[in-house]
């Protein structure tokens, strides 16, 4: 089976301690991942990620990174524990602004499924970035991709490139934002996640992870340009 | 969007109490709760910080008889709090997705209150 996202939640919050995704119905042996924003005026606040399953949310992605206030990680469970009612929650040591958005993925590798990862650290000043990720095929890989921003005022984010948009979270001033997109490679390359947005300047950092489909097993190189 | 519970008061003790339910508009995946806070407008909202409150909203699908699913839910604690913007955050809230929207929906919110009571009010939205 073709690796694949299955489905994709989200919720954000405003002057929280933690919040829990809508209740879905997922697949025992399944791999999840979450990417959350988060916001780190008033100090370090991300505390765990939980899920109703009892899932262990040990294994790190992509650790924390930081560009002003706004700050994000990305955590996943492989061949997690599915099943009715499933919900995910994030939860902060304190009052917290949070975006957080959890995929489902059908047919990665249970064992090892993380690839490869590169971040991009603090971005500030810019009204367009990007972030490159390669990958050698076969087999065929998912990357992840999330861009996570301190914006203190709506603004308008467009996606660019071949990734698909799945969550676009702004943040309307109330909470961090949290752009999350996939892109299915089935091809040798570099794959690049781009975004532009209009507004005024803020912080961003970026994200991303390639997955491997199951029975996977080959040489990995990661590139990043800005 | 559509309000399903329009600042609705509460004045509750520690323990749970349902606000709703409604009934949710066609084609919803959206919901949103909000509590509002205590700020310098609204000093007798919520005041203490050790005043704990678990938010959640459920989704019934045979009429309000049961309510098994959940759209989101949220925790938050009481007193004042400067939100980002520097100014004093009005409200507690979270915005939630439901990846498929249903037919016949209908919404309330459950409100859990540790160390009360909770004084305050609380708006639940759809779209």
């Amino acid at each position: 089976m073709a690796i694949a996202v299955n489905q994709v939640v989200s919720v954000t919050g405003s002057g929280v301690t933690s919040v829990t995704t809508a209740s879905i119905t997922t697949t025992t042996g399944n791999l999840f991942v979450a990417n959350v924003a988060y916001y780190v005026g008033g100090g370090q606040p991300f505390s765990s990620i939980t899920d109703s399953k009892s899932n262990s949310w040990s294994s790190e992605s992509i650790g924390d990174q930081q560009s002003g206030t706004g700050g994000g990680r990305q955590r996943y469970v492989a061949n997690g524990t599915g099943g009715s009612s499933h919900t995910f929650t994030y939860n902060s040591s304190i009052t917290d602004y949070p975006a957080f958005v959890v995929y489902e993925v059908s047919g990665a590798d249970t064992t090892t499924p993380l690839a490869e990862t590169n971040n991009s650290g603090a971005l500030t000043g810019g009204t367009s970035y990007s972030l490159a990720l390669s990958v050698t095929c076969p087999p065929n890989k998912l990357i992840l991709a999330y861009a996570c921003s301190n914006w203190a005022v709506a603004e308008t984010v467009s996606q660019t490139g071949s990734f698909t948009a799945d969550k676009n979270l702004g943040s309307q001033g109330v909470n961090e934002a949290n752009l999350s997109s996939h892109l299915d490679v089935t091809t040798t390359g570099s794959s690049t996640f781009s975004f532009s947005f209009g507004g005024a300047s803020e912080n961003y950092i970026i994200g991303m992870s390639a997955w491997k489909e199951a029975a996977a097993g080959d040489t990995l190189f990661a590139q990043a340009s800005m | 969007m559509t309000i399903l519970v329009d600042h609705f008061p509460i004045n509750q003790p520690t323990g749970s109490h349902d606000y709703g339910p409604a009934n949710v508009p066609q084609g919803a995946t959206t919901y949103v709760l909000r509590l509002a806070r205590n700020t310098t407008n609204t000093p007798t909202f919520w005041p203490n910080a050790a005043t704990q409150v678990q938010a959640t909203i459920f989704l019934s699908t045979d009429g309000g008889v049961t309510f098994p699913v959940i759209a989101g839910s949220m925790t938050a604690v009481g007193g004042t709090l400067i939100g980002p913007s520097g100014q004093q955050l009005a409200e507690s809230s979270f915005t939630a997705t439901v990846p498929v929207a249903a037919a016949g929906l209908r919404a309330k919110a459950t409100v859990i209150v540790t160390n009360g009571p909770l004084i305050s009010q609380v708006t639940v939205e759809a779209s």
